[in-house]
């Protein structure tokens, strides 16, 4: 019978109770919806990872002597070891595509996963081709291509189609941001191919380490493996001139990492607030609704029913409401949420089967949920169950009421009666009031959050392509073309010449790597310092990006070690300045500093604002032309990620909003009903306490709005600095973001009171003078 | 004939602040089985404190309480509660329906008092065999079999407090308290309610106790014990009571 009696009064009270149920759901909605997806990612990453046995440490040189692998294979800790020439090369498919070529003499390290075609078993003939580079460009096993390494064509019969683990994430080039699956590629093949057999060297050996497994990051024990290791290669090798990085210097493993990593974060972010807004809900439903039934609950203990009975009872409200709220937000955000972002992040990252996964997390959280709510619930009508029955069969005594401080003040007696009356109310309904101000800070924090996402998308792009690179064009230059060849063109096009490069850095212990843009003189390419204002660098020395001086915690004036890749030559210089780049990090100088080190200046960009694309459609020293427009182009995949973010965020702001204003109007409005009743005998219009209550509602709202944008702010910059190191991201906020919180969370407020102050005309003045139940 | 309740020397008193007020002092009562025993008094006399009492709804400060050779007096919570589910019945002024179940669902509920009661209390062991009344049966017997299925707010003030004495007599009580049970009712509704509660004293045998203010009931009580400023007054025997049907107010 008591569940009847729970049927009946959770449809009396349906508004309450609706809204505990939807913020249960929201929360697990989101939770498992982040959490399947992020688990997902985690479970097939370290499968992968496994299976394949993914290299634990890049050894990068030049050129590595006959006998060098037998010396990494003879360091103690390192398990095994294959050696590579890992080189950039073409595609000739019509256009020539770019692709990374991996020659090989074995591969046990960071094995190749075949999708089609067989395995690859040292000395084979053939090529074994990137599977997304096959499907987009319609290749099959059995097909002739033909490739190009050196400048030299070679044609391949392509034995296999595969995934490989070290190509998790990859990109053509440095300046490149999003991948682009199927318009460039990646392959292996036996060392035997290689086309220059008489030139064929090797630049990269991958190495297995002992106590460095596959899953997980990297551990504090397994970077120091990683670090001791290095050192003992360098010894072994006697040479400082080769670079050994661990797992987290690997572009691929790293982005793929940091990403699930990042929506780690994510996951425990969102569903909080609404756990917590749930549980507000809860405190003020179940206290206001065991004072109400007071007598009810006096008459059960009367009638013998025991304590425990009624706390069960009170308490299975809210296990039942937090139940069936937590199962459907399970499913739901299992089969919406996770197959969404799962499928997004199967476009940006080549893990073979990677699907979503409910994971023990997930089930926990329903479990949270339904705990803290039923545990709240007993909490919030213990109140009511302590005394004698006796006692409790009588009506509660009137609250004993005391004068806040704001009405012992002076400015008390000055305020109108609606003022004093909300003020009061406001002070003797703390929860309930609290409630509402965490509920619009959800709202306005979402709202705030989803619009400075846009603000900041929007900003990068017009950073990067309108502030630190003004050109409309950029030439990019075919690799080793001579310098006096690549003059001629900047020359003709009235451009300013680039150089990238990849470079690795040493500070104070740290080794990171990262890039270097090398500059020609040119009115193309801008800097700016840590406060995102224009400067002139130092022309003399050498500056760092904001985030590698971070990184390797250096400043002005420091000093610092650096060489480039495939360059022994290690260069000790100071940090001469900061400048801050949102896509590459590391250093930057002029051509002549370059050159003063005894490097050659090999530009590979020219920055023009002259169209020259029809022009250089077919020159042979030109990979391509790229406008303005292509290369903000880049940014629509991630753009359209963000969007589904912000869209996202915006539904759930505007719900979190409304159910939990309605609900608080609902509440107080059936509090207030006799209050009002008693007002409109005396004779106040409806229209007057309309405005009463809107009053309150807009205080509570501008509170709400003004702690909710800070926390809005709060949530982008925690959002962007959890990217990856590479990228240097500024959380932008427009006026206009502000502007839109400010009106979106107002005109949701007044929505909500619009249609609850409806419901004042149905007051009735007979209420007033009615006997209390 | 030894009494079936007693009350030895009991006190309640309340802390008010600093002053301490007794709502109750040093009273000693006898009650017997199948009594029906009429507290009468004027508000704030006692009357409500005694019949809490009575009915394991609160405790005294001092004294003691026997039931049937158990001291309830110095009982803990739960072994009250048990106490309270196997021996009394209550009827309340306002009825205190459950306004969320019907009729039948709220003398039903008695059942769910049975089933979630500790176990194994003497109580238990002196009811055996005892069952929860159906609760058709029990409605029927006071006289509601039509409107079974209505909720409490779609009643009348006699049929809310009808199905409140159905919902106590479904327990089949060896007490059954009435507070002002005609209270909030007119006459002719309120000489039917009297009707069922004399009922089950002579006919059922179960012990009646019904606190008023009304000096009229006490016509119809084997007993009547006259309570002022928290002390028994006198104690009158009525040789002949008179039926129910007989008493005007």
């Amino acid at each position: 019978m008591l569940l009847r009696k729970m049927w009946r009064d959770l449809l009396q009270s349906k508004v309450q109770f609706l809204s505990i149920f939807l913020m249960s759901l929201l929360g697990i909605y989101v939770f498992v919806g982040l959490d399947s997806e992020v688990s997902g990612m985690a479970k097939y990453e370290s499968e992968y990872y496994e299976m394949t046995d993914l290299a634990d440490l890049w050894i990068q040189g030049r050129k590595f002597k006959e006998d060098d692998l037998k010396k990494i294979k003879s360091v103690s800790g390192i398990l095994n070891a294959e050696k590579r020439l890992q080189t950039d090369g073409k595609l000739e498919l019509g256009d020539e595509l770019d692709m990374q070529m991996n020659f090989i003499d074995s591969n046990e390290i960071s094995r190749m996963r075949i999708v089609s075609g067989e395995p690859y078993s040292p000395g084979e003939h053939g090529v074994w081709i990137d599977c997304m580079l096959a499907e987009k460009q319609r290749l099959n096993t059995g097909d002739m291509i033909r490739l190009k390494v050196d400048g030299t064509e070679f044609d391949e019969e392509i034995r296999g189609t595969i995934y490989n683990p070290e190509y998790v994430y990859f990109l053509p080039d440095a300046a490149s941001i999003m991948p682009d699956y199927g318009n460039y590629g990646m392959c292996f093949m036996d060392a035997s191919e290689y086309p220059l057999r008489d030139e064929m060297y090797y630049n990269l050996i991958v190495a297995d380490a002992d106590g460095v497994d596959n899953t997980g990051g990297l551990d504090d024990k397994e970077k120091d493996i990683c670090k001791r290791l290095g050192n003992m290669i360098s010894t072994a090798l006697d040479s400082d001139q080769i670079v050994t990085t661990d797992k987290n210097s690997n572009l691929s493993y790293q982005t793929f990492h940091a990403e699930i990593e990042q929506h780690q974060s994510m996951t425990y972010m969102f569903p909080a607030v609404f756990l917590l807004i749930a549980i507000l809900g809860i405190i003020t439903t179940m206290t206001r609704m065991t004072s109400r039934q007071r007598i009810q609950i006096g008459t059960l203990k009367a009638l013998g029913f025991t304590k425990r009975t009624i706390i069960r009872h009170y308490a299975s409200y809210n296990f039942f409401i937090s139940l069936t709220g937590g199962i459907a937000g399970a499913i739901l955000g299992y089969h919406t949420i996770a197959e969404l972002i799962i499928s997004m992040q199967k476009d940006a990252y080549l893990v073979p089967g990677m699907a979503k996964a409910f994971s023990a997390k997930s089930f926990a959280s329903i479990l949270v949920a339904v705990a803290v709510s039923t545990a709240v619930s007993y909490l919030a009508c213990r109140k009511e169950l302590a005394p004698a029955p006796a006692e409790t069969l009588r009506p509660a005594s009137p609250k004993n009421l005391k004068h806040s401080f704001i009405e012992k003040s002076r400015l008390w007696q000055k305020l109108d009666f609606a003022t004093q009356w909300n003020i009061r109310d406001i002070m003797r309904n703390k929860v309930r009031s609290a409630m509402g101000v965490f509920g619009i800070l959800g709202c306005s924090m979402l709202l705030f959050g989803a619009f400075a996402c846009m603000d900041t998308m929007n900003f990068i792009t017009t950073w990067l392509y309108g502030e630190l690179n003004t050109s409309s064009y950029q030439i990019v230059m075919e690799k080793d073309v001579p310098y006096s060849v690549t003059e001629e063109y900047a020359k003709k096009y009235n451009g300013q010449m680039i150089e990238n490069a990849g470079a690795e850095f040493e500070a104070r212990g740290i080794r990171k790597s990262g890039g270097i843009t090398v500059y020609d003189t040119g009115n193309y390419l801008h800097f700016e310092d840590r406060d995102m204002k224009q400067v002139h660098l130092n022309e003399q020395g050498i500056s760092m990006s904001y985030k590698m001086a971070d990184s390797l915690g250096v400043q002005e004036g420091d000093l610092f070690r650096w060489h480039l890749i495939g360059d022994d030559k290690w260069h000790l210089s100071h940090v001469a300045g900061i400048y801050r780049n949102p896509t590459t990090q590391g250093i930057t100088m002029t051509k002549d500093v370059f050159k003063d080190m005894e490097q050659d200046f090999i530009p590979d960009t020219i920055y023009t604002n002259v169209n020259a694309k029809a022009d250089l459609a077919d020159d042979d020293n030109i990979t391509g032309v790229q406008s303005r427009d292509d290369m903000m182009e880049a940014f629509d995949a991630m753009k359209e990620m963000m969007y589904m973010m912000v869209y996202m965020l915006i539904i759930a702001a505007s719900v979190l909003g409304v159910v939990v204003l309605y609900n608080l109007g609902v509440l107080s409005l059936v509090e207030k009903h006799r209050e009002m009743s008693t007002l409109k005998v005396l004779g106040f219009t409806t229209g007057k306490i309309r405005t009463i209550l809107q009053d309150q509602n807009i205080w509570l709202t501008v509170i709400g709005i003004v702690l909710g944008i800070p926390c809005g702010m709060a949530l982008i910059s925690a959002i962007f600095s959890s990217m990856p190191e590479s990228m240097d991201y500024i959380a932008t906020y427009k006026p206009s973001s502000f502007l839109y919180t400010i009106i979106g969370t107002f005109a949701l407020s007044l929505t909500v009171n619009r249609l609850l102050s409806g419901k004042v005309k149905t007051v009735d003045m007979v209420d007033a003078l009615k006997g209390q139940e | 004939m030894e009494p079936f309740i007693e009350f030895r020397g009991v006190e309640r008193r309340y802390m008010l602040g600093e002053n301490t007020f007794y709502a109750l002092k040093d009273v000693d009562l006898e009650i017997y089985e199948g009594e029906m025993v009429v507290i009468l008094g004027p508000s704030g006399a006692g009357k409500s404190t005694l019949l809490n009492l009575l009915g394991g709804m609160d405790s005294p400060t001092g004294g003691e309480i026997i039931f049937n050779g158990h001291d309830i007096a110095g009982f803990k919570d739960d072994e009250l509660t048990a106490y309270r589910a196997w021996n009394v019945g209550v009827v309340f002024q306002f009825y205190n329906l459950i306004p969320t179940l019907t009729a039948y669902e709220n003398v039903a509920l008695m059942r769910d008092v049975r089933r979630n009661v500790k176990r194994g209390s003497v109580w238990e062991q002196e009811a055996s065999g005892e069952e929860v009344l159906d609760p058709a049966e029990a409605l029927a017997a006071v006289g509601l079999s039509e409107h079974m299925h209505q909720f409490p707010s779609q009643m009348s003030g006699g049929e809310q407090q009808r199905t409140s004495i159905a919902r106590a007599l479904a327990k089949n009580p060896r007490l059954l308290l009435c507070d002002e049970p005609t209270g909030a009712l007119d006459t002719g509704t309120g000489k039917e309610v009297l009707k069922l509660l004399q009922k089950e004293s002579r006919d059922n045998g179960h012990t009646v106790v019904m606190v008023t203010h009304n000096s009229f009931f006490a016509d119809i009580a084997d007993r009547v014990i006259r309570v002022k400023n928290g002390t028994i007054q006198s104690t009158e025997t009525n040789e002949k009571p008179k039926d129910a049907e007989e008493v005007n107010w």
